[in-house]
């Protein structure tokens, strides 16, 4: 088995061997091996084989695609512009695209976007004020402008996930 | 030790998750030999269950998984199945993208003619999708398909067999017809689920309802355009139209074979199947358990693994045939004699073929289990005889 060749099959295929790209993406994203499979939609002996040289490319042009969409969101975790909690959810996503060009692209594209407005928000919350002054404000909002009061605590004060959500159910009024 | 249902199938550890339940591989008490077990709901086991009872001794065919026997305990039935190692179509696609143009046709073939067996036995498949297609571990060898996963199978002179006016299967492979009906099964709707799986496989991704079959397969990502009669075969299976669709899975295997695709290429390097190659996908034995069965000897740690006497399991309402109806031996299917590569084990793969069809399908991972085999096959005459 020449997997030297292969090897450098793959590092001028990919840039550098697959399983320097994979071992990155298994610690950012704290996978075994099994669950970077499954991420990727290929099976455990097809990952292992690509692993090892034994086998150069990746045949499939979605597990393509979610290699560079793992990479892509292993930047932004590193960079801080993706935060810890919303990994899981973000995975999902990867796993399930298609890799069918107009839907994998149109949803990623969507999805990323509200996320970047969102930790923009929260961000920017969190640089003028505490968190607990965000809660006192909040509270003091809440007899009067109940909404208002509501966006101060779920961007300001709480995680992600239920921020992200309320982006999504009042997105279609702008 | 494993959880023991029904006293005789000590489960080893999950394979994968089914449409319905988790699919196990189990330690056969009775037969002393590993198969593949899915534990249902009794509720969700009613159709698999009347299915078994009235067809499976009849559908003896090289590529047809039906399973070969079940058990019942409180509420959860347990159906047994041959292990098939080499993964599902689903996974073969997820691993190569889009296959090559002999290779789809081959496994269509392999698929049309299972369809083309049950069907004559009155049998309507209903969930016929890339997931359901089994596959040896032939390595680089030719491909051997099988059509498993029968929970939802129906006869066709049963109308609406299973509950309610909603449309069973899976999205994306579900003929139009029984989108809008619902289910009289009527094995046409097979056809255009095997359609759409050669769909599948030629464009490497799962179809979308009411896709434009000749639009789809031009825009598939792949290095050689599809043969226009290929083309042509998988437009008029997954048809919407059931007046226009191909009617019985006989014709299609005419029109395959008139294509000359199925034959190899001239070359004989070349077998028309490119880099693809059947892994073994399922892992070694966990700890505790070797090819005979589960490790004597003093546990590690747990109980001590008593040999339970193998008990034969008392099925309320059983069929008459027993819980473990086989049919009487077929002719072993042409298999892959190679050595196919296996990440999983260092060793040498043993790819050992059993004496009959079913035990071939097997994990008959050493000479003992052979013999074994061999003594099963003996036994299973004198009872059929």
């Amino acid at each position: 088995m020449p997997v030297q060749e292969n090897l450098d099959a793959q590092r001028q295929a990919y840039g550098e061997p697959l399983s320097e790209i994979f071992g990155r993406l298994r610690a950012a994203f704290g996978l075994n091996q099994a669950g970077l499979a499954g991420v990727l939609g290929l099976s455990a002996p097809m990952l292992s084989q690509l692993n090892s040289g034994q086998r150069v490319k990746i045949g499939n042009p979605a597990v393509l695609q979610r290699v560079q969409a793992l990479s892509e969101l292993a930047d932004q975790l590193a960079e801080g512009t993706v935060q810890q909690q919303d990994v899981a959810s973000r995975l999902e996503e990867i796993r399930t695209s298609s890799g069918q060009f107009t839907r994998s692209t149109s949803t990623a594209l969507g999805a990323s976007g509200d996320d970047a407005v969102v930790a923009g928000m929260r961000n920017l919350l969190r640089a003028v004020a505490s968190g607990a002054e965000l809660s006192r404000a909040a509270a003091r909002l809440e007899a009067d402008h109940p909404d208002l009061a509501e966006v101060l605590r779920l961007y300001g004060t709480g995680p992600a996930g239920p921020a992200a959500a309320h982006f999504a159910r009042h997105r279609s009024l702008f | 030790m494993g959880d023991v249902f029904a006293g005789r199938y000590e489960l080893v550890d999950p394979l994968g998750e089914g449409g319905v339940g988790t699919v196990w591989r189990a330690w056969d008490r009775r037969r002393s030999r590993y198969c593949a077990v899915k534990v249902l709901r009794q509720v969700d086991a009613a159709s698999l269950l009347r299915f078994i009872r009235e067809q499976s001794l009849r559908l003896e065919h090289p590529h047809v998984l039906a399973p070969t026997g079940w058990a019942g305990e409180d509420d959860k039935v347990l159906f047994a199945m041959p292990m098939v190692r080499g993964g599902s179509v689903a996974t073969l696609v997820g691993d190569f993208g889009p296959l090559p143009v002999r290779l789809a046709a081959v496994l269509l073939d392999q698929l049309l003619s299972a369809l083309e067996s049950i069907h004559s036995e009155g049998v309507v498949h209903r969930d016929v999708k890339p997931a359901n297609l089994l596959l040896d571990a032939t390595g680089t060898g030719r491909p051997h398909l099988w059509l498993g996963d029968f929970g939802i199978a129906a006869g066709i002179d049963e109308p609406r067999l299973t509950q309610g006016p909603y449309a069973l299967g899976t999205p994306g492979y579900l003929a139009p017809e029984v989108r809008r009906q619902g289910w009289h099964p009527d094995p046409r709707a097979d056809l255009y689920s095997a359609g759409m799986s050669a769909l599948e496989m030629l464009t490497g991704a799962p179809p979308e309802d009411d896709v434009d079959v000749a639009e789809a397969l031009a825009a598939a990502p792949r290095a050689d355009p599809v043969p226009e009669a290929l083309v042509e075969i998988v437009a008029a299976l997954a048809e919407p139209s059931l007046r226009a669709r191909i009617g019985v899975a006989e014709d299609a295997r005419g029109r395959l074979a008139e294509s000359g695709l199925l034959a190899a290429a001239s070359s004989d390097d070349d077998d028309g199947f490119g880099e693809v190659e059947f892994f073994d996908h399922i892992p070694p034995l966990p700890e505790g358990w070797t090819p005979e069965g589960p490790a004597t000897g003093p546990a590690e740690s747990g109980p001590t693994r008593s040999a339970a006497p193998p008990l034969v399991p008392s099925p309320q309402n059983g069929p008459p045939t027993g819980g473990t109806g086989v049919g009487p031996a077929a002719p072993p299917p042409t298999r892959h004699q190679g050595t196919p590569h296996s990440p999983w084990t260092p060793g040498p793969q043993p790819q050992t073929p059993a004496p009959r069809a079913r035990s071939s399908k097997l994990t008959a991972t050493a000479l003992a289990m052979m013999l074994t085999g061999l003594l099963m096959l003996l036994l299973m005459l004198l009872l059929l005889a």
